[in-house]
């Protein structure tokens, strides 16, 4: 046998371990990721997974579509047919001619038209309840839309040909929840709208007509009624995608399970952890195989449907006339690769508690019987992707899917899926990142959940990557269920009627009283406390989880650089607003984000509810609390996190889209993201400038008072500036405001360029390697 | 030289509580291989283990060269090579893409990478089966490949947990010829065995571990010294107690 040889150790022309570039780090990730993805591949087991189940199940899932489903439920290109409820013969002579009237104005109008659907008019009463009332019969399920008629008053002076000659007040009712309700809805709505549009115009024209004429054809409120129905219809196009979830879980489960509890088990993960490779690389890489099986999964299968599909010719029963197109195909493997990359992080985490791979396979059957369940739950038809649903893992990627396959998937909340999904993915792997590769979980018998919780033993400076990320993952969903929670509960339709009708009315009395009934001040001291106790107060328990030294590792400190950045955070906060919405309506003006009508109107309905709350209650609920929690967890926790590991750019960047990706989460409004990303920004560089959060607290409570006071005394103020305020017509500042703006900005980034040259020291990460080298 | 400063180790199991290793404390000089010994549960693995920072002590610390393994782990792990009794190799994978995998991770430049898995090829005879699947091969054959993987990046300090667990009289051979090369070469090594005889041979000092506490520790000449044993099977015995053993 050949004995060694003397040579030089490689570690002296190896880089130094710190020294070792971000590029040369990812590229070491890619390779270890190419090797995972290598091994799982040649595994024969994967290749059962990946070739014999599509070739298997989808010919027998057609076959079984074919012999039992197909006989009893109708192509899905039939025109859908909805049940519309009204009292009497009259009711439905003089509702009916406004429909048509309005149909045809919408059939001559320039804009997309939908055709009126297939409807059949009916009235109230069964064999069993001679008596039912309207709103009974709309709840029970046996109508989509019931239509009362409160008034009916004749429009004398209305000559011209088809128009309507009665105008009606009509209160609609509809089920909550019910998409077909939703849809019958709409459409009557719309025909309704475009009758009273006509109305308008036809009034300007006729000055002379006679004054009582005020009445335009159609006067109309709604009112959702609580759905007392049978399930709806089981959806197909619902069924799809939950197949193919749970196809791509097939595909995922077996490289997490021996990603991790197999090399544990056969030794291999040992000596992965005793490589000098830092174990969130280890996971990360094992994560992209895990990802990638799973997505090569979700691709064959898609293939194998679309062909099944297709050659059988199932497309139009399930998908509908237009079938399945490849934009289609497109959207649907985005879905299964977003959700791919949040389940993944999940089996990842729960298999890498196992001690074997057949405990894992024990944890992971479970689980995957509980993302079967509510996937089940998304099959039932009418069921409606919006608030809660719209967050709720696995659920909301579901019925996405099927509105997706249904065409009727709305951008606004496929951003909130999208977001929240990503956001779970990111804390699941937080999570794995806490435990993988510690000593409990390669040899232990020790290993618990309670090892989760465990204090490190040493204080550090900094929190680390992974608990910033889960809590933010934790947050921002519960942010947007508690705050959609507080806001709607206790909220009476009729409160919320009555307050519509008196937002323009001059009487402050009437306004005030309909905002009492709403308990604004109420939701808004909650608001304000969930935010703290989301934001501020998680960040807080995660430091002294962690052992972080609070003052370092939450930015609280004020020494001089951030004493001196609070006049310069002053002049900013007062300064900046002007410049925010002039990017708004520039972004409006390049088509980037629109401020549709109905968000304009939402907008002022809020000003005007501001109007009857005390000045108190919406400093603290709309500036203190969001400035404090906001700037806490923001430019605190998660810039310290970040800033511990790269540069001060990169951490002011991310905390700025991340903060602007949570506002159009929590709050659903994609125009904000822009002109939130870049006071994060600003919010960002004050911190890295001054080293405290203190400056930014001040900068964002002056940015957010002045607003939330603007819109309080706005009637003051107009009077004050008569004249002086921007025009009705244009959405446009004056320009000198923007100048103003401008240089009051300018002079607040001098003055903190000025005085805080500081700059954010770097605190050292936990974990991180020192510079000199052992010999 | 790598040293090993009051290592502790207690695990807790429900409300009970084990010992495991008791204030371990030893040195390793560059160029001496040091015999861990010690009956089965004497706390070896779990003392090489903890050196490494894979399992977290209670107490105390190792360091090489004044820099503790908590403060900078993979600067740490950079210079050590480890075969351990649980080791395996990745089935799937042969044994050339093992060795180049692992040379990545401790960042063996490519062509150097290559160039060394020639070398341990020829030294560990893996030629013949270099480029088969690690699941065909047999138990002698891949603990000479796990031996060439914690070599891939030519470390200053070798632990080796029983090396020659499952290996008949030439592979151990193999491998005892291998590390008393590595003392030529002025590495430090610390070896744990059950093979006392070979152990006598193999290492310049030794330290008996008995339920987690170091018993005895010196070279041969003073381990006979202090116990009056001729062996180190008797001083094993002696120091273990026989109805323990």
């Amino acid at each position: 046998m050949a004995q060694p040889s003397n040579r030089v150790s490689p570690s002296t022309d190896a880089p130094a371990p710190g020294a070792l570039a971000w590029r040369t780090r990812l590229w070491r990730l890619w390779r270890m990721a190419l090797k995972e993805c290598r091994e799982t591949i040649r595994d024969r087991r994967t290749i059962v997974t990946l070739v014999l189940m599509p070739l298997l199940l989808y010919p027998l899932l057609a076959l079984a579509f074919q012999k039992f489903l197909a006989t009893s439920l109708g192509p899905a290109d039939a025109v859908p047919v909805y049940f519309l409820c009204l009292e009497s013969d009259e009711d439905e002579r003089a509702f009916t001619a406004l429909l048509a009237r309005g149909d045809q104005v919408l059939r001559s109008s320039q804009g997309r038209f939908e055709p009126l659907p297939s409807i059949t008019v009916g009235r109230p009463g069964t064999k069993d309840d001679p008596q039912q009332t309207l709103e009974k019969a709309v709840s029970d399920g046996h109508y989509d839309v019931g239509a009362k008629i409160l008034e009916r008053a004749e429009m004398p002076g209305v000559r011209r040909e088809g128009m309507p000659t009665v105008s009606l007040r009509v209160h609609f009712y509809y089920r909550e929840g019910s998409a077909a309700s939703k849809e019958l809805l709409n459409a009557l709505d719309a025909r309704c709208d475009a009758a009273n549009d006509e109305f308008v115009g036809y009034r300007f024209r006729q000055l002379r007509l006679p004054p009582e004429v005020q009445l335009p054809p159609a006067r109309m409120t709604r009112e959702a009624l609580p759905s007392g129905a049978a399930p709806a219809p089981f959806s197909l196009a619902a069924l799809v995608p939950l197949v193919l979830i749970l196809m791509t879980i097939t595909g995922a489960v077996y490289p997490a399970i021996d990603l991790t509890a197999g090399e544990r088990e056969r030794g291999t993960l040992e000596t992965l952890v005793a490589a000098p490779v830092p174990r969130l690389g280890l996971l990360l890489a094992k994560y992209v195989a895990v990802l990638f099986v799973a997505v090569l999964t979700a691709c064959v299968h898609l293939l194998a449907m679309t062909i099944t599909v297709w050659s059988v010719g199932l497309g139009p029963l399930i998908f509908g006339k237009s079938g399945v197109s490849p934009l289609l195909i497109l959207q649907v493997l985005g879905l299964l690769l977003l959700f791919a990359s949040f389940f993944s992080a999940v089996l990842l985490t729960v298999s890498s508690f196992a001690r074997s791979f057949k405990e894992a396979q024990a944890y992971l059957i479970p689980l995957m019987l509980a993302a079967i369940a509510p996937g089940l739950l998304s099959l039932q038809g009418g069921l409606e992707l919006s608030g809660a649903l719209s967050v709720t893992p696995l659920v909301n990627i579901v019925l996405l899917g099927r509105d997706l396959f249904e065409h009727k998937a709305h951008f606004g909340t496929a951003v909130l899926v999208v977001a929240s999904t990503g956001v779970y993915a990111i804390a699941a792997l937080a999570v794995a990142a806490r435990i993988f590769g510690t000593d409990a979980i390669l040899y232990g018998s020790q290993g618990t959940w309670s090892d989760l919780l465990k204090r490190p033993k040493q204080s550090s400076a900094a929190p680390t990557v992974a608990a910033a990320m889960l809590c933010l993952a934790v947050c921002v969903p519960a942010l947007f269920v508690l705050g959609s929670w507080v806001m709607q509960s206790g909220q009476p339709a009729s409160a919320v009627e009555q307050l519509i009708k008196n937002l323009n009315s001059p009487n402050a009395e009437a306004r005030a009283n309909a905002i009492h009934k709403l308990n604004l001040h109420g939701k808004l001291i909650a608001n304000g406390m969930i935010l703290l106790s989301l934001f501020a107060g998680l960040p807080l328990v995660t430091t002294w989880l962690g052992r972080v030294r609070m003052a370092d590792g939450l930015a609280l400190r004020a020494r001089l650089p951030a004493i001196l950045g609070f006049l310069p955070a002053v002049i900013l906060g007062f300064c900046l607003w002007p410049l925010g919405h002039e990017l708004l309506v520039l972004l409006h003006d390049l088509g980037f984000a629109r401020l549709h009508p109905d968000l304009l109107a939402r907008a002022q309905k809020m000003v005007a509810m501001f109007q009857a709350v005390p000045p108190g209650v919406l400093l603290f609920g709309m500036a203190f609390a969001p400035a404090l929690a906001e700037e806490l967890f923001f430019r605190g926790f998660l810039f310290s996190a970040l800033a511990a590991r790269r540069s001060p750019w990169f951490v002011i960047l991310t905390t700025a889209v991340l903060f602007g990706l949570m506002h159009l989460v929590t709050e659903v409004l994609v125009v904000r993201l822009v002109p939130t990303m870049a006071l994060g920004v600003v919010l960002g560089w004050l911190r890295h400038r001054t080293g405290s959060i203190w400056p930014g607290v001040v900068l964002h409570f002056c940015h957010n008072a002045l607003l939330v006071m603007a819109a309080r005394y706005q009637e003051g103020l107009a009077r004050m500036m008569h004249g002086v305020a921007q025009s009705q017509e244009s959405l446009h500042l004056p320009g000198y405001w923007i100048a103003a703006a401008a240089a009051g900005a300018a002079l607040g980034i001098g003055l903190t360029l000025l005085f805080c040259r500081a700059g954010t020291q770097r605190a050292p990460a936990p974990g991180m390697e020192a510079p000199a080298e052992a010999g | 030289m790598i040293a090993v400063h009051g290592l502790t180790k207690r695990f807790v199991t429900g409300s009970s509580e084990v010992l495991a290793v008791d204030h371990v404390s030893f040195q390793v000089h560059m160029g001496e291989v040091y015999g861990l010994l010690g009956e089965n549960g004497a706390g070896k693995t779990t003392t090489l283990r903890m050196i490494l920072g894979l399992v977290e002590p209670t107490e105390g610390y190792a360091e090489i060269g004044g820099v503790r393994s908590v403060d900078a782990p993979e600067a740490f792990k950079r210079q050590i090579g480890l075969v351990s009794t649980s080791g395996g190799l990745y089935q799937w994978l042969t044994p050339r893409e093992v060795l180049l995998f692992f040379a990545d991770l401790y960042d063996v430049p490519p062509d150097r990478a290559k160039a060394e898995v020639d070398r341990l090829a020829g030294i560990f005879d893996l030629r013949s089966f270099l480029d088969r699947r690690c699941a065909t091969l047999s138990t002698g054959q891949k603990q000479r490949v796990v031996l060439a993987r914690a070599l891939i990046h030519d470390p200053m300090i070798l632990l080796l947990d029983e090396p020659t667990r499952g290996l008949d009289v030439f592979g151990s051979k193999v491998i005892f010829d291998y590390v008393l090369g590595l003392r030529g070469q002025g590495k430090a090594v610390i070896v744990t065995t059950h093979r006392l005889h070979e152990a006598e041979r193999l290492c310049d000092r030794f330290g008996l571990l008995h339920r987690g506490k170091l018993v005895r520790e010196g070279t041969l000449h003073e381990l006979k010294e202090q116990s009056g044993c001729e062996s180190l099977v008797e001083m094993f015995l002696s120091s273990v107690g026989p109805a323990e053993a």
